[in-house]
Parts: C-alpha cells; sequence; structure tokens
C-alpha cells in the first residue's frame, strides 16, 4: 500500500516486541458488532491514474487567462511573483506543524511575526494575529470580539458590504444572541446619517471600504456613528487598496479585518485564503487568533514564541475569545512572501495600476456605448458597478461564449433592481490589449443585444 | 503580611482576618503552582460578588488561573501597581502582591469556609 | 541548523525592490493616484520591506532551514497526525485549471471542481458511515462549530430549546468546549474513570432533558477505545440528546470502524490529520462533516449536489431549515483536491492498513519505552501512546517540559506534552503509520538516553535544548512586554 513502509518481516517483528500474534489483537477492545468485516468498498488508483484523473478534472474546468477574467467580487486576479511560489513549497514550510516547540519552528514564528507587522503596516493600527480562515469569518470574530468588549447586542452592518459576508456574520451571531441591523446604501454609498438609535447598547459599527460595489466609502460618517453610539469601529478593507487610501488605523477604526487573498493567494475557487485582524493595543486581550512575540533566550539572544495563548482554546476551553486553534499557516507565509517581494512601492504600483485601468475601461464603455455608471460620481477604487442596455445575466453570458471573456458579476444576483447591473473589477493582469478586447467585446454584445 | 497570620481558602486565595476592609490575595503555593505571572485580568471597583464566585484571573504564560472571592463582598480596590510589575506576585504573594481589597458583607456567617495558616499547610502538603 | 536570521526591517533599504512585477507606467499610475479623492489618500506609503529578489530568497531559505518538519524529521505531536504528505497531491492540487478558477464563476464554468468535491463527499460518507457531508468548514474547530449549530438547529426546529446543555469528558481537546460555549451552549464536564474511559454511571446522572448532546473523541485524547460507546450512544439517544464525534483521533480506526456505526450523529473530519494534507506550520486544514439522516436537513451551505444529467451544482441556502454560510466561498477547496488524491491512492484497503498500521507503531513504542515512561492507562493503546514520567518527577522534579525540549536537541520534534490535562507530566506520542520500525528504534534510543540523562545529568536535561541556535525562550518575558510587531523606526535593542 502506499506510503506505508513496513514488510511482513517488520510486521512480525513488532508484533513479537509488543507480545501479541496478530494486528486484529491490538483493536480486541473494539466491541464485535462494530468492526468491519470488509474493506471499504473504495478503488485505490495508482500514481499515474491519480495525476490523469485529476488533470482530467481541471481541464474540464473553464478557466480563462487571467487577462480577461474581469472577476472580481470578494477574490481577486493579482500577479504572484515565481519566487513566492517556489519558495512556499519547501517542505519545512510546507510540512510542519502550528509552532508549539519555538525552538525548532523559527522559521514559521519569524514569518508570523512578519506577516503581524506588514499587517500593522498596511492597517495603521498596533497589533494584529496570524490570520483567521478568511476576510468572512475575521469580521464575524471581530463582531463577537466587540460584543465580549462592550456587552453591546446590536452590531450594524452596511448593506453594501459583501452579500456571503453579511451571511457568514449571520450564522455565527444568531447563536450567540447578537442582533445585526443593516445600515442602508444610498448612491452606492453607506448612509449611517439614516440609522435612527433605540436605547439598546450598540457593539459594533461597521464600515467596508472599497464596499462591495468597489466604492471608496467616506469613513467619517461611521466614525461618527460609533463614537455616538461608544461602539467599536469594525473596517473591512481591500489590502491593496490599502497601499494607496487611507489606513483604519488613521480614520479611527478599533479593529480592521479582510481577506489577505489580494496579496499573492491563487484564486483557487475560494479557498484557503487567509483573513487579516489587526486592533488598537487595549483590545490585544480580547483579540482571536494566534499571536508571536519577540523575546530572548537564557543567553539573551532574540527568538520568537507564540504569546498571549491564555486567550485560546487549549488554555482556557469554553471561555476562550474563539474557537480557532491555529491560523491560515502556510497562506499567511505566502502573503508575507509576496508582500518582502512586491515590496513598498511595488504594492503602491500594484494599487495604482488597478486603479488606472479600472478607470480607464469603465470611461472607455461609458464613453463609447450605452452603458452608464450605476452610480454616478461615487469614487471607485478597482470594481465598478456599471448599468447595461441589457440584463446583465445575458451579456455575461455572450461575453463569455463569444468573446471568451468573463466579463463580470451579475449584481442581478443580489437585488432584482440591479438585474441590468455588473460589477467589472480591472487588475494589474489586464493589459492594455485585454481591455481593448473587453471594450470591443462589450460593443459587440450590445449591438448584438439591440438587434434582436 | 505575615502568612501565618491570614485566612486561606481551599483553593489557595487568601483574606486579611479582620478590618472593615481586608486584602485578598493567591498563597505563596499557588503562586509558585502558576509559575512567572504575566497579567492580571481585575474585576471593576464597585462590584459585588458572593462568596466562592469567580473574582479575577491570574495568568502565566501556558495557564489562567481563576481567583475566587473567599468571602462575599464589594470590591472597594484594586491592586494597580500589578498591571506594570504582574511579576510582584511572584515575589511577595502575601504582601505587596495583594489583589484587591474587598469589603466584606457577611464575614462573621462565611469564616466558617475559611482555613487559618496551620490547616491550610496541612492541607497542601497532603495534596 | 542554520545561524539566526535577520529581522526584515534591517535587511531593508529603500528603493531596492524584489520583483519584476506587471505594472503601468508611471503616466498612467499617476491619473490612478489621481482617481482617489484626496480626502481618503494614505498620506504614506505603508513600511512594507524593501529588499532585492535575492536578498529575499535568501531571508525565507534560511527561515525554512530554522524548521523542523515532517520532510526532515520524525514529528510524533499527539493529536495532530503528523503522516507523510505525499508530494503528487501538491503536484495535483497546483494544476493551473484548479488554481485559477474563481469562486464567483458559473457552477457550468466549475464542473471540475465540483465534482472532486462531490467525489470525496461520496467517499467520505463511505468512511464515516453517515447520510450526508458537508466539506464547507475550513478546519477542525470550524466543523465542530457547524456541528454544533446543526444541533442547535434541530431542537429548535423540534421546539425542544430547553436543551442547552453539551457534555464533554474532561479529556476532551479544548476546542469542544470552546466550539460549544461559542454555538451557545452550556459546557459540563464529564469525568473520565480511572481507565481513562467515559465514566458511564457518572454519566447516568448527568443526563436528563437539558442535554443537547455529548461530545466524544474515539478512540479518546488518553490513547483508549471508549469500548461502551454503543452502551453510551444507546443511553444519550434515549434521553434524548445527540452524539458529536471529534474526528481528530479518526486515523486509529480509519477503515475498520465507522463513527456512524457507533451511534454517532455528526462528525467532523480534520483531513490535514487523517487524509494526509501538508500542515503548512498551521494550516490551512479542512474540517468536513459527516451528518446522520436526523441532522441532514441542517447541511451548511456549500455543498455540492449532482442532478440526473450528471451536472454538478454548488448548493447555497434553500433547505427547509438552513444552517447557513460558513466561509465567504466554499470552503478550502485545494485542501479538499489533496485529500481525495490520497483516499484515492489508498482505496478501502489502504485505509484499513493506514488505521492498523498507526495502532502497530504506537503499541511498538509503547512496548519498547523504557520504564520511566509509565503508561497510566496500559496497553493496548490505539494511534498514540500516552505516558508519563510524573514518578520521575517526584523524585527529582524532571518535567514532561524537559524531556520535549531534549528531543529536539536529538534531532526529533516533541510529543504532545501536557495533554490530556487529566493526566500529570504526560507526553502523547503518536508516531503515525508512515514511519518505519527503524525510526521508531531511533526514536526509542533517544529516549532512553534521556531516562539515562534524568538520573545522570538532570541539571543538564533541565537547561535543554543545547544545541540549537536559540535555547529556551522566555514565555513571560514575551508576554509581559508584547513586542509583536517590526519596529521600523528603531531597530531592536541589541539587535
Amino acid at each position: 500500500m502506499p506510503y506505508l513502509p513496513h514488510t511482513a518481516d517488520d510486521i512480525a517483528g513488532m508484533l513479537a516486541t509488543i507480545g501479541v500474534s496478530s494486528i486484529d489483537e491490538l483493536f480486541a477492545d473494539i466491541p464485535e458488532g462494530l468492526m468491519l468485516d470488509e474493506p471499504l468498498n473504495i478503488g485505490s488508483m495508482n500514481e499515474y491514474e491519480i495525476v490523469r484523473y485529476f488533470e482530467c478534472a481541471a481541464n474540464q474546468n473553464r478557466t480563462v487567462e487571467p487577462g480577461r477574467l474581469f472577476l472580481g467580487a470578494g477574490a481577486y486576479n493579482h500577479y504572484t511573483p515565481a519566487a513566492v511560489k517556489a519558495l512556499l513549497q519547501r517542505g519545512e514550510f510546507l510540512t510542519s506543524y502550528t509552532p508549539y516547540q519555538a525552538e525548532v519552528s523559527q522559521g514559521t514564528l519569524q514569518a508570523i511575526f512578519e506577516f503581524q507587522s506588514h499587517i500593522c503596516s498596511l492597517t495603521a493600527l498596533d497589533v494584529a494575529n496570524a490570520s483567521m480562515y478568511d476576510g468572512a469569518t475575521a469580521l464575524s470574530e471581530a463582531l463577537a470580539m466587540a460584543v465580549r468588549h462592550n456587552r453591546g447586542r446590536i452590531v450594524y452592518l452596511p448593506e453594501a458590504l459583501h452579500p456571503n459576508y453579511r451571511a457568514v456574520c449571520h450564522t455565527f451571531m444568531r447563536e450567540l444572541d447578537v442582533e445585526i441591523r443593516p445600515v442602508p446604501m444610498k448612491n452606492g454609498l453607506t448612509d449611517y446619517e439614516a440609522i435612527e438609535l433605540g436605547t439598546e447598547k450598540v457593539a459594533a459599527v461597521v464600515v467596508n471600504t472599497p464596499n462591495f460595489y468597489g466604492i471608496l466609502e467616506d469613513h467619517a460618517a461611521a466614525k461618527r456613528l460609533a463614537e455616538k453610539t461608544k461602539a467599536l469601529l469594525i473596517a473591512v478593507c481591500n489590502p491593496v487598496a490599502l497601499a494607496l487610501v487611507t489606513p483604519p488605523g488613521d480614520f479611527g477604526a478599533d479593529i480592521a479585518v479582510g481577506e489577505a487573498q489580494p496579496l499573492g493567494i491563487p484564486l483557487q475557487y475560494g479557498g484557503p485564503y487567509a483573513g487579516y485582524f489587526a486592533c488598537r493595543q487595549s483590545l490585544i486581550r480580547k483579540m482571536p487568533g494566534r499571536l508571536v512575540g519577540r523575546t530572548t533566550d537564557g543567553e539573551g539572544r532574540p527568538g520568537y514564541t507564540l504569546t498571549l495563548q491564555t486567550r485560546e482554546q487549549h488554555i482556557r476551553r469554553e471561555k476562550a475569545t474563539s474557537n480557532i486553534c491555529t491560523n491560515q499557516g502556510l497562506f499567511a507565509l505566502m502573503v508575507t512572501m509576496h508582500l518582502t517581494f512586491v515590496g513598498r512601492q511595488g504594492l503602491v504600483e500594484v494599487a495604482e495600476t488597478c486603479v488606472a485601468r479600472t478607470h480607464e475601461l469603465a470611461e472607455r464603455l461609458i464613453s463609447s456605448t450605452d452603458i452608464a455608471p450605476t452610480f454616478p460620481d461615487a469614487p471607485y477604487f478597482h470594481e465598478v458597478a456599471l448599468r447595461l442596455p441589457m440584463p446583465a445575466a445575458d451579456f455575461v453570458t455572450i461575453m463569455r461564449e463569444e468573446h471568451d471573456i468573463v466579463a463580470g458579476y451579475d449584481l442581478g444576483k443580489v437585488s432584482p433592481d440591479l438585474a441590468n447591473d455588473l460589477l467589472v473589477c480591472v487588475t494589474e493582469m489586464m493589459t492594455p490589449l485585454n481591455i481593448d478586447e473587453y471594450l470591443r467585446g462589450a460593443k459587440a454584445t450590445i449591438e448584438q443585444a439591440q438587434s434582436l | 503580611m505575615d502568612p501565618k497570620d491570614l485566612l486561606y481558602t481551599n483553593s489557595h486565595e487568601w483574606i486579611e482576618p479582620s478590618g472593615d476592609v481586608r486584602a485578598v490575595g493567591i498563597s505563596e503555593h499557588a503562586q509558585q503552582m502558576l509559575g512567572d505571572i504575566v497579567y492580571v485580568e481585575m474585576p471593576e471597583v464597585g462590584c459585588v460578588v458572593s462568596q466562592g464566585d469567580e473574582l479575577l484571573t491570574v495568568e502565566s504564560p501556558k495557564a489562567a488561573a481563576s481567583v475566587y472571592a473567599p468571602v462575599g463582598g464589594e470590591v472597594v480596590a484594586i491592586n494597580e501597581n500589578l498591571d506594570a510589575s504582574p511579576d510582584m506576585i511572584n515575589k511577595s504573594a502575601c504582601g505587596e502582591g495583594w489583589l484587591v481589597k474587598l469589603r466584606p458583607t457577611d464575614f462573621e456567617s462565611e469564616k466558617a469556609g475559611l482555613l487559618d495558616y496551620d490547616s491550610y499547610k496541612r492541607k497542601i502538603d497532603e495534596e | 541548523m542554520n545561524v539566526r536570521v535577520l529581522p526584515i526591517e534591517q535587511k531593508s533599504v529603500a528603493g531596492r525592490r524584489g520583483a519584476n512585477i506587471p505594472v503601468a507606467v508611471e503616466e498612467i499610475r499617476a491619473r490612478g493616484r489621481a482617481a482617489i479623492p484626496a480626502h481618503l489618500r494614505r498620506a504614506e506609503a505603508p513600511r512594507l520591506p524593501e529588499v532585492s529578489e535575492l536578498e529575499a530568497v535568501r531571508h525565507f531559505t534560511r527561515l525554512a532551514q530554522q524548521n523542523f518538519s515532517i520532510d526532515g524529521q520524525f514529528y510524533p505531536l499527539g493529536s495532530c497526525t503528523m503522516k507523510y504528505n505525499p508530494r503528487v497531491n501538491e503536484q495535483v492540487a497546483s494544476l493551473p485549471g484548479f488554481t485559477e478558477l474563481h469562486p464567483m464563476q458559473d457552477d457550468g464554468d466549475c464542473q471540475g471542481t465540483l465534482r472532486v468535491m462531490y467525489r470525496l463527499q461520496e467517499e467520505l460518507k463511505k468512511i464515516l458511515g453517515l447520510e450526508e457531508v458537508s466539506l464547507a468548514p475550513a478546519a477542525g474547530a470550524q466543523g465542530e462549530y457547524a456541528g454544533m449549530a446543526a444541533i442547535k438547529a434541530y431542537f429548535r426546529a423540534r421546539k425542544d430549546e430547553k436543551r442547552r446543555v453539551v457534555l464533554c469528558p474532561d479529556s476532551a481537546h479544548g476546542t469542544n468546549p470552546a466550539s460549544a460555549s461559542l454555538a451557545g451552549f452550556e459546557v459540563k464536564p464529564i469525568p473520565s474513570g480511572p481507565d481513562g474511559r467515559v465514566d458511564v454511571a457518572a454519566l447516568d446522572k448527568l443526563l436528563d432533558d437539558s442535554v443537547a448532546a455529548l461530545m466524544l473523541t474515539n478512540p479518546n485524547t488518553c490513547g483508549v477505545f471508549e469500548r461502551d460507546i454503543v452502551e453510551i450512544a444507546r443511553k444519550a439517544h434515549a434521553a434524548g440528546a445527540l452524539l458529536y464525534y471529534d474526528g481528530a483521533n479518526l486515523n486509529a480506526i480509519v477503515g475498520r470502524v465507522r463513527p456512524g456505526d457507533m451511534g454517532f450523529d455528526v462528525v467532523h473530519v480534520n483531513l490535514h490529520k487523517t487524509f494526509s494534507t501538508p500542515h503548512g506550520g498551521g494550516g490551512p486544514g479542512s474540517g468536513a462533516i459527516g451528518l446522520s439522516r436526523r441532522l441532514a436537513p441542517f447541511i451548511p451551505d456549500s455543498h455540492v449536489i449532482r442532478d440526473e444529467d450528471g451536472f454538478f451544482t454548488m448548493w447555497t441556502g434553500d433547505a427547509p431549515a438552513p444552517l447557513g454560510r460558513l466561509m465567504a466561498f466554499h470552503g478550502n477547496t485545494g485542501v479538499l483536491i489533496r485529500a481525495l488524491a490520497y483516499i484515492l491512492a489508498q482505496g478501502g484497503e489502504g485505509l484499513r492498513d493506514v488505521a492498523s498500521y498507526a495502532v502497530l507503531n504506537a503499541n511498538y513504542l509503547l512496548a519498547r519505552l523504557p520504564a520511566v515512561y509509565e503508561a497510566p492507562f496500559g496497553r493496548p493503546c490505539k494511534h498514540e501512546a500516552l505516558v508519563t514520567i510524573r514518578k520521575q518527577n517526584k523524585l527529582n522534579g524532571i518535567k514532561a517540559f524537559d524531556v520535549a525540549k531534549r528531543l529536539l536537541d536529538l534531532g526529533f520534534h516533541a510529543p504532545t506534552i501536557y495533554f490530556p490535562l487529566l493526566v500529570h507530566e504526560c507526553l502523547l506520542i503518536e508516531p503515525t503509520e508512515t514511519e518505519s520500525r527503524e525510526t521508531l528504534d531511533q526514536f526509542v534510543a533517544a529516549m532512553e538516553q534521556i531516562a539515562r540523562e534524568m538520573s545522570d545529568d538532570p541539571e543538564a536535561l533541565q537547561q535543554a535544548p543545547h544545541d540549537l541556535p536559540t535555547g529556551r525562550l522566555d514565555d513571560a518575558k514575551a508576554a509581559r512586554e508584547l513586542n509583536v510587531c517590526c519596529r521600523w523606526d528603531s531597530p531592536a535593542a541589541g539587535e
């Protein structure tokens, strides 16, 4: 059998050492009726058959080349340096586990420390943990932390937040008996002024910028609402955007969370990704998740170790700040590597390129076709909602079938009012040629629809 | 404070034997068991606890120990020095490492649950 | 092992670049900058590394060299199942057809990935003996939460909401009570008997109509099989409660015993343990759950269904009583591909051998370890050997911690220590089935050497490790000073 080393001699010798006559004897404490008589009905494959099976499956997926994928909606298509992918395959990273034995895990520990540092830099907050499962669960953990912190039972979530993020928050808040109240959207922006406050204690106000529609929110209004209600302000931000826009720590957020996938992690159908989580220093003991600190050994040599573990489930059990056990190790490492190779100036240039190309495509579509902005005048980052002269679902299908372009996200799936609206994302992966192709495809698609 | 003058609980807290307001801490034995204390999660001044309620948490790098109220009463002060120097508990568990000051509500009827120094010492020797 | 790696901020030099990435020329980028309204613009670029590509490659290569890993060392970490991670799994999971697929593409574009997920659901149903499987949970802990939330939804649907208590053995993994508590349950411990098993008489007293569920792992964390499991399940069900199986220890019984047959209603499986997906220094994992017929209607979102024409759909939320969404997208798909590759390599017979050899290896270690490592619950064990040095500890203060640190010097990763909580000075040793007899013998030799050092040179043992780039780190200092991110402007003193 694959991956199993024992020969018949090994087994006989080992059984003799143990003092039993068969392996079955080692299972003698299992009640008779529970043991399966036959092996499970699962066929086995050799390595080549496995490779072929998965190659066939992979080929069955209809992916497009990265420059033709104009779909974002929470997962983004960016370039990952070759060195990142190569280094990530090293067995010392891939096949180690969570760094309980610090002396033989300094590589993982230092990398997590650097991850924490880079997240602090991006968010302009004091501390960051070693990562969460993804952006949505990071947000849900942030809400739970706010509830623990100030014992409020109400949290305000923008309607313009990604619908899947809202759904995840509902799943986890339901059992904690926390009420989620929506903050309405007005012209693409979250309208915090519209909130009429009751007397109940509010735990958190959430601001999401850029929001689901790609729009850069006015965080000042969110901050005012948080101050008025003495709630924590939680910011959900795209980390690439943070290279260019005011970071949460500078606009008064107490916690910042988000999806780190845009920092080098492949799309891979939604996971594994890595959520980031940062907060103010004063909240550190309420923070969920792993944390690495710098310290010294007995001879004063510097080293890294897990710290504040008393917040965690393996020590505090039912009173832990979260049930999370580790972090998204390998993908937090991938983000750390990505930020190291792309670097300070590189990330700014990527962000600038994304914004510039998105605006270029949107402006050319608006000026040369019957397409109009869904939310005129709202500032946007690398995603933009566009109103088409036809149903977005049809537009997406024709662009896919006739032009081999994934044109964007059909907003009709979110709201029937937006059946003609499309969310289009442009990143540094799209060359000027790709943008020309999109424009040609869009013109042809609209003409085709209008001629019917 | 002389450890011999204090009253103890089975869960290793101590309380001063007299006074309107009395200091509460953890025993020398408890601080040894916990090792390096790195943080104390204090209650709010003014909160009222019953005998045996969880009063606060004392943390070492790898453990979080609950400290229970030796008697019922109101928390009238917390030892703010422990915020900067939690290791004071290791250095002086029955002295400068006191945790909170309690104003007992019904000490006389609750003191039956407390041990004097010799009884407490016998108990930990048995463990 | 290599020498210490300098902090990245000390290697940074303003203006250096580490990658030749695709960005637009300055003229175009300037338009991007201008498109951000002035009041929303960041004042200064975030402080991130500025190093050359070679410098960055060396930085991470040297970091890698500081780690122990399965690829390099025996890694008998109890409860973590650190078995070999086959490389073919990495190869197939890295196929561009999988990695370039966007989670919001239409189902019609995603048939290959959906087919793989569906197949994994089906194979896990066979392995677990349960009605339904959900691949959505991101990790074991999230699987536990989903399982607990499904139980909550079940009782809610039956309007039996007085059931608010979840019983966990005192030997349970810490996540069990943490997850139950997050799902809004009150957790009560079940005491273990002197043989390390659930005390059935004590359980009887606890089982009343306030109990929603029992959370068990079997074999349990003491490494012994709960042989009364059928009786326990019968009693729990008779009292109206459900049974939760923590699959952390599935490697002991996979292919031989099915949790569904033991009477469990919900099971989480750590695909990164039993099914060989790499631990990645702490993640990602995957915590697929299996659900009995009773609980199947409460399956979370992101479930693959197959219609009569063989078309696969990613189902999201229109069941009678949906549990809801656990992740932004559909779970850790990349992990799922690897797990299926492993199951297909083993087949039914291979999986059965996995359990056999995992148990054989653990018992071989237990039989060969010197007497100072006492087995508190006797023999045989299942896939992990629990030993304690409590007697030695009373003699001269040697701790399990010292043994663990000395093993590092001798080239072995340490076992899990101080878990389960009910055995003092314990080491939980899980060799897994992929280790050869020679490796186990070398480990025994190291444990023998340490046993000698306990009496011959206890002071040195208490200072271990001696031969690594860092000695024992000051955890108290780390917790008191909380230095948790780089200081770009003032590098730490003395470094």
